[in-house]
């Protein structure tokens, strides 16, 4: 025994002098293996981090755990939409059912009922914020207030309104170069409803019958207006209590909750951000962004470049928002922060403005942070900076179940983000929509729509409505069987002005009971867990709950669930592990050479070994032990370094996400990536792995080397 | 004379073969790798130049904007003949030319519906598309007739629709209402890569129909030319050109169409046309960074591995050298000169930089057509990023010429401090060496 322990001392001994004796191979060695621990270490915290990210984005947003849906399905759930666009699902048709069998499985925490799509969002265009401005006036003044400045306020509200007016019938006009002459005869009572409205007659009696004249003006001129347009929203319907009991990263930041069982929607922040703010104030943020987090200049960046231009030469946004008081008020603080003359009558206070405007949108690296402040302080507060406001009203519009455009007015009771995920596209753009909501939207039957067709039927005969066209019939909207030319709108015909927000508040202040907001079809159901951690044994209870209670559904876990998005993260550690694996697959070669040429100028002390009486075994071991300890040795101080790469990038802030794509991957605008215990063991096993296995060669060639042999050669 | 060299460096190398066989191998794996990544990002430029060039931009495009009010904007050329003239004028390069309507709409069958983008194209004057698109069912002269859509394999899976069915188009117009059109399915087409997911082509005049436009309109004209690499310069002149034949030019902007449309020109303050011109590139721009994260991939990747082999190779030849020490002695003392001494062992190196190149090269190009015999589907997740559905690499020759000489200069460059190393020996010291 002694003897044992006191060989392996000498052997000890031996392979460190042998380490410091040919310094040149160790450091090739060591370096290698110290880069590819580095590597490895660095690298898969990294993708940790990202894997973290996006589960805590994904799981805490929107999918919880684990998801449900028919499993009648045409298309695998994918709640960030596929290649096709959304999936395609076969709706649940019970929600209700559903949620009592999931609540009798013991980890299951909350059980959420979703429809995820897409729409269109019509906002309110620039006219209709304008009359409403001048409808107030109108209204103060018939409440008797004959005051100087609610006189001042109406002419110039008037104003603006008239100049609008006749700068759509100029714009639609140009229109005919385009259209065809079918259209231009389809839209002869709205020509003629223009005319009128730019008439002098129309303005001439405006006074004396204001109301009559904003009527016709609501009705037949704004809705000709072509600027709100529309923009496109991602959205989850659901309830909306149980989805904030559930998601608790889930926080309003601007607004309210929507009122328990009421109708209404959370726009995402980050789509408002990109899709609804004032495109100018938006380019301006993205500037500052650009120039903090990602150091960007002006003048060395083209899309910078291209973003100042942009702002300098499209300033109409701003200035068809101000009327002439507004704009006078905002002519008169830029003159001041600027710091431009005061010209006591400017000829043209439009072109004044637009100059002003110019000037202060003309920015550099020098002047922008300035620039910056200027608009926020100075002209923000005269402007809406998003085209929808909190308490507005908005109206939606999808393709219904049999494909004819249905929408639903929605009032909007704030902006929702995620905790953490303020700036994930991934998380931020979705907006919440109350469930029943959603199943109007989409033609699935709702109480109240059973009771109208009810009704209808009883009023017209048993004429046959199924659900899939329920809603085409119910509004007449189905084409007239003499149209069947290949163009023919299809649009439910919209109430305007005065009824349609009286309807609208009336729908707006129902409340409706648990009962009815789980009594319905949903497309899918997320389930948040009580401990997240027993994820896979939950999943086998559900689907024997779900079986036993024969319901034909799918269970898929939160990354099965997010589709390509989930495959994301599996990809990129199947890229790093590949990288790291050819890396030390060619490692591999270079050091097994590098041994292999130390150990042939070994030969003649190897064999002295041998003859002194060494034992094969000893040689073995004492190569292995060499090279083990440089792998050991280097590995760790790679680990080491490693975590020392992690900890710098964390102090200073994490890799800023420098596009989109980047903030989507790292769920935030920084990736701060955080060390695992898992990353620096396997890096040193697979160091140690790699350091033995290219030590192997070299050492059973040494081991081979009989005393003879060495002794005869000359080297 | 030379001859005698190589022979020298060759006997040299083959004398410790199994040493230079692994560093040969080495350095053959990581041209390997060059050359299977170049494969492969070839491959994904190719598919989406062949696969986006026919169905959604020419090499240079001359498309624009038409805006009623200076709110709202649509994708429309009016008056495309004279546009058309004046661009066949100024670009002599010009092989041929489409015209192609551009629109968007949710198309619905009886069971489902997709969101579609829709092109209006005139199918006689197509001759790349009939080349591109492989049919499955029907036939293409179908569309010549009025009513008819062509659709691809996943969408007419995805909306349950064969030939001879109907489906109803239904597009948003500027007013937010939705005008819609039935059209019936002329032919389905075999997929072609990703874009192929969510284009349907249907006759110009039914596109026009759909949103109510005059036959002077159209969305975009489609240069393609004989040289695709010049369509840089050709789009910098027509946008000149084009400009002073009088039109209203956009400024240049690398960003697909759809994206200005939804994201700047509305709220730009011009009403009327104007005319935007762009490169296939510039249309591509939403999915060319997954081109070039591939290829910072393949940089940093080689860029690792490079530095290994070097580090391989100089202590290979510090080995070597210390070997032959005594023979270089003895060479010098006979009279070589020290450039030759070093001219050897640079050789030497080459020699083996140029054995490992070619051997990688051609394991790399093995493998490459392996891989496209093999027909690997690429799972949807990934198909994003590589914008095939089936895994294909494309081999140039001279990429992978390129790649085996630009490793054998590394490895060459790489000798240089070793053998200079060598060449300084003195004959006295190093024939006095022992071992």
């Amino acid at each position: 025994m002694r003897s044992r322990v006191g060989a392996g001392g000498v052997l000890l001994q031996i392979a460190f002098r042998n380490l410091f004796a040919s310094k040149a191979k160790t450091f090739i060695v060591g370096g290698i293996i110290l880069f590819g621990a580095l590597l490895v270490v660095v690298g898969s915290s990294l993708v940790d981090t990202v894997d973290r990210g996006m589960r805590g984005s994904i799981q805490g947003s929107l999918a919880g755990q684990l998801q449900i849906y028919s499993a009648r399905s045409k298309d695998d759930l994918a709640l960030y939409g596929g290649m096709m666009g959304e999936s395609q699902l076969e709706p649940i048709e019970d929600f209700a059912s559903l949620k009592r069998v999931l609540e009798r499985v013991p980890n299951v925490k909350d059980v959420v009922p979703m429809g995820i799509d897409q729409a269109m969002v019509a906002t309110g265009n620039e006219f209709d914020v304008a009359l409403e401005k001048l409808r107030a006036d109108v209204r103060r003044r018939l409440g008797g207030d004959q005051g100087a400045q609610a006189a001042l306020q109406y002419d110039s509200h008037k104003a603006h309104v008239r100049r609008m007016t006749v700068l759509l019938d100029q714009e639609l006009n140009g229109a005919r170069a385009i259209v065809d002459d079918n259209l231009i005869r389809e839209r002869a009572r709205e020509i003629a409803d223009r005319a009128h409205a730019v008439s002098e007659a129309f303005w001439a009696g405006f006074d004396a019958e204001p109301l009559g004249g904003l009527e016709f003006l609501e009705n037949r001129i704004a809705p000709q207006s072509l600027s709100g347009g529309f923009t496109f929203i991602r959205y989850a319907g659901t309830d909306l209590d149980a989805y904030r009991r559930a998601f608790d990263r889930m926080r309003i930041v601007e607004g309210t909750e929507v009122p328990k069982g009421q109708r209404g929607i959370l726009l995402g922040k980050l789509y408002a951000e990109d899709w609804l703010k004032l495109k100018t104030a938006r380019r301006l943020d993205k500037i500052r962004d650009a120039r903090r987090v990602n150091h960007k200049r002006i003048a060395t960046d083209e899309e910078l470049q291209r973003w100042v231009k942009e702002n300098q030469t499209q300033t109409r946004d701003v200035l068809l928002q101000l009327d002439p008081i507004q704009a006078r008020i905002a002519a008169e603080r830029l003159r001041n922060a600027l710091g431009r003359a005061t010209t006591s009558r400017p000829a043209d206070p439009d072109q004044e403005l637009r100059d002003l405007l110019v000037d202060l949108f003309t920015t550099d690296d020098a002047n922008f942070d300035a620039r910056y402040a200027i608009f926020y302080e100075q002209l923000a507060p005269l402007l809406q900076l998003y085209m929808v406001r909190v308490g507005d009203t908005v109206t939606i519009k999808a393709p219904a179940h049999s494909g004819y455009m249905n929408s639903v007015n929605l009032k909007v009771y704030g902006f929702v983000e995620f905790r953490g995920l303020e700036k994930s596209a991934l998380a931020g753009i979705m907006s919440l929509m109350d469930i029943v909501s959603w199943r109007d939207l989409y033609g699935y039957l709702t109480a109240e729509k059973a009771a109208e067709i009810r009704a209808l039927k009883a009023s017209s005969g048993a004429r046959d409505v199924s659900r899939e066209n329920a809603e085409a019939e119910l509004f007449g909207a189905a084409p007239s069987a003499g149209e069947t030319a290949s163009a023919s709108r299809i649009e439910v015909p919209a109430l305007v002005g005065a009824a349609q927000r009286k309807a609208d508040a009336a729908l707006f202040s129902r409340v409706y009971s648990p009962a009815e907001i789980d009594g319905g079809v949903a497309l899918n159901a997320a389930v948040t867990l009580l401990d997240p951690r027993k994820l896979r044994e939950t999943a086998r209870e559900v689907r024997v709950a779900l079986a036993a209670a024969k319901m034909d559904m799918k269970v898929v876990d939160w990354q099965q669930a997010s589709g390509m998005v989930g495959q994301f993260i599996s990809l990129a550690r199947v890229v790093l592990y590949t990288a790291v694996f050819i890396i030390f697959a060619v490692a591999l070669v270079v050091i097994n050479n590098a041994m292999v040429m130390a150990t042939l100028q070994r030969v003649k002390e190897i064999g002295t070994i041998r003859a002194i009486g060494a034992q094969k075994r000893f040689v073995l071991a004492m190569l292995l032990l060499e090279t083990s300890a440089v792998g050991l040795a280097f590995g760790a101080l790679g680990a080491l370094l490693g975590a020392g790469v992690v900890w710098l990038i964390r102090a200073r802030g994490g890799i800023p996400a420098t596009n989109d794509q980047l903030y989507f991957f790292y769920s935030g605008p920084s990736l701060v990536p955080e060390l695992g215990a898992v990353s620096l063991v396997v890096s040193l096993a697979i160091v140690i792995v790699v350091s033995v296995l290219s030590g192997l060669y070299p050492a059973l060639i040494a081991s081979r080397v009989t005393p003879v042999e060495a002794m005869q050669s000359d080297e | 004379m030379i001859l005698i060299d190589f022979q020298i460096a060759a006997r040299n190398l083959l004398k410790h073969t199994k040493r230079n066989l692994l560093l040969g191998g080495a350095i053959a794996a990581v041209t390997a790798l060059l050359v299977v990544m170049g494969a492969l990002t070839q491959g994904i430029r190719s598919a989406m130049l062949e696969s986006a060039s026919t169905l959604m931009t020419g090499h240079v495009n001359v498309g624009g904007f038409f805006k009623i009010t200076s709110g709202s904007s649509a994708p429309l050329v009016t008056d495309y003949r004279k546009v058309l003239a004046d661009a066949r004028r100024l670009v002599p390069e010009i092989d041929y030319v489409t015209v192609r309507g551009r629109g968007w709409a949710k198309g619905v069958s009886e069971r489902a519906s997709m969101d579609l983008v829709l092109a209006g194209v005139d199918i006689a004057r197509e001759p790349g598309f009939r080349r591109v698109v492989r049919l499955k069912e029907g036939s293409l002269e179908e569309l010549t007739k009025p009513g008819t859509i062509l659709l691809f394999e996943d969408q007419a899976r995805r909306l349950e629709v064969r030939v001879g069915d109907a489906i109803t188009l239904s597009a948003p117009t500027a007013r937010g209402m939705n005008n819609t059109a039935d059209v019936r399915v002329g032919a389905i087409a075999r997929n072609l890569g990703i874009l192929s997911s969510f284009n349907a082509f249907l006759p110009s005049d039914t596109l026009r129909q759909l949103y109510q436009l005059n036959a002077n309109t159209t969305g975009a004209l489609h240069l393609y030319l004989k040289d695709v690499t010049k369509s840089g310069q050709v789009a910098a002149r027509l946008r000149e050109g084009l400009a002073r034949a009088g039109w209203r030019v956009m400024d240049a902007d690398p960003k697909p169409y759809w994206e200005k449309l939804m994201g700047k020109v509305n709220s730009e303050d011009w009403v009327g046309q104007k005319l935007d011109v762009t490169t296939w590139e510039d249309e591509l721009t939403f999915i060319s960074w997954i081109l070039k994260a591939i290829l910072g991939l393949t940089g940093v990747l080689i860029f690792i591995l490079l530095v290994i082999v070097v580090i391989g190779i100089l202590n290979t030849l510090a080995i070597a050298i210390r070997e032959r020490t005594r023979e270089i002695g003895t060479l010098r003392a006979i009279g070589m000169q020290r450039g030759k001494v070093l001219w050897l062992f640079l050789l030497e190196a080459a020699l083996l930089g140029l054995g490992g190149g070619a051997a990688g090269a051609l394991a790399g190009v093995a493998l490459a057509s392996g891989v496209n015999a093999a027909r690997i589907a690429v799972p949807e997740g990934v198909q994003m990023f590589l914008m095939q559905q089936h895994l294909t690499m494309t081999v140039l020759g001279r990429a992978v010429v390129g790649d085996a000489l630009f490793i054998a200069a590394v490895t060459t460059v790489a000798a240089v401090v070793p053998a200079l190393h060598a060449a300084r020996l003195k004959p006295v010291t190093a024939m006095h060496h022992i071992g």
